[in-house]
C-alpha cells in the first residue's frame, strides 16, 4: 500500500492527471459569447424592460384597472387614474413603475386583461444613477413606441402556447 | 489613426481578434440604420460548442450593447431568422425611432421630479399623503 503510493507521487500521478484533464478542455469548443458583439439565445418570453403598448390606431391599451398594481408583489407600481377629458374613457394620470423594486416576475403582464403592460425584450436599460429607473408614464409608451416591432412578434410567437 | 484606436482599446468599433474572426469567418448580412454591420458564420456553419450559427454585429463607433434597433435585435438574439430589412414592415405612425441606453449622457432621461429636470414632482392624489420635509 505505502509501496503503490510512493510510486504514485514518484510520478507524479495526480500532477499528469489534473494537467491532460485541462489540456483536454483546452481543445473543446467554446461557448463563449463575444458580448456586446454576440448575444445570447432570448425567449419571446423574456421579461426585460416594461413598456406600455398602444392599439394599432395609436390608441393607448391601458384602461386603468389597476390590476397590474394590485398584482405585483415588489409593490413596484403606482397608478392614478380618473375619466378622460375628451371622451370620458377612464384612463391614467399617473403610471410609475419603480424599476429598482422591480424583481421581473412578469406578473403584471399575465394580470393584464388589454395587453397594455408588457415586459418588452430589452435588458440593456442599466443606468449609471438610481433615479433614471424610477419610470413613469410618459417614459413607458415611449418604450412601447420604440419596442411594438420586437413586442409584436414575440407576443405572436408565443400566442400558440397560451 | 482610427486603426491604432481599435489596436490599444476594446470598446471601439472591434478588437483585433474580433476583426480577424470576422474576417476570416464572417459573411455580411445586411446594414441597419445607425450603421452598424451584421455578420453571421460563413455557408451557415454551426458551432459545435452551442448548436446554432454565431451571429454578431459589428458598431459603428463605441462598441455599446443597446445600439441595435428592434428588427435587428430580434435577428441578433435568434428570435427570429428574417432578415429585418428585408421583411416587409411597415411601422404605424405612432412607433418612434430607437433610442439606445442614453445614460452617462446629457440626454440621459429624468423622472419629473429630479433636479435635473424640472426638480418639481408631480402632486400625489387619492389615498396617499406625500411627506414633505418642511413639516
Amino acid at each position: 500500500m505505502q509501496i503503490t503510493a510512493a510510486i504514485k507521487s514518484l510520478f507524479l500521478k495526480e500532477f499528469f492527471g489534473a494537467f491532460f484533464l485541462a489540456f483536454r478542455y483546452m481543445l473543446k469548443p467554446k461557448p463563449t459569447i463575444n458580448y456586446p458583439h454576440e448575444k445570447n439565445p432570448q425567449s419571446p418570453r423574456y421579461r426585460g424592460e416594461h413598456a406600455l403598448r398602444r392599439y394599432p390606431n395609436g390608441e393607448e391599451r391601458c384602461i386603468a384597472c389597476k390590476l397590474c398594481e394590485a398584482i405585483c408583489p415588489a409593490q413596484a407600481i403606482t397608478i392614478e387614474a380618473e375619466p378622460r377629458g375628451n371622451d370620458g374613457t377612464r384612463r391614467t394620470t399617473r403610471y410609475d413603475i419603480d424599476m429598482v423594486k422591480c424583481i421581473y416576475c412578469g406578473f403584471c403582464q399575465e394580470a393584464c386583461p388589454v395587453d397594455a403592460i408588457v415586459e418588452g425584450p430589452n435588458a440593456e436599460f442599466a443606468t449609471e444613477t438610481r433615479e433614471e429607473l424610477y419610470y413613469d408614464k410618459q417614459r413607458l409608451l415611449d418604450n412601447g413606441a420604440m419596442w411594438e416591432r420586437e413586442i409584436a412578434r414575440n407576443i405572436a410567437a408565443d400566442a400558440p402556447y397560451r | 489613426m482610427k486603426w491604432l484606436v481599435q489596436l490599444f482599446t476594446w470598446w471601439n468599433e472591434q478588437t483585433l481578434a474580433t476583426r480577424i474572426h470576422t474576417a476570416l469567418r464572417g459573411e455580411r448580412v445586411g446594414e441597419d440604420e445607425f450603421g452598424n454591420v451584421y455578420y453571421r458564420w460563413k455557408k451557415g456553419k454551426i458551432d459545435p460548442a452551442l448548436g446554432f450559427n454565431r451571429r454578431w454585429v459589428i458598431y459603428k463607433g463605441v462598441a455599446e450593447g443597446s445600439k441595435t434597433p428592434p428588427g435587428w435585435y430580434g435577428w441578433l438574439h435568434y428570435q427570429t431568422d428574417e432578415i429585418p430589412t428585408a421583411a416587409a414592415y411597415t411601422p404605424r405612425e405612432w412607433e418612434k425611432p430607437y433610442v439606445p441606453n442614453q445614460t452617462g449622457t446629457p440626454n440621459a432621461w429624468r423622472p419629473q421630479g429630479s433636479t435635473l429636470r424640472s426638480g418639481v414632482r408631480p402632486a400625489a392624489g387619492g389615498d396617499y399623503q406625500a411627506w414633505s420635509p418642511d413639516a
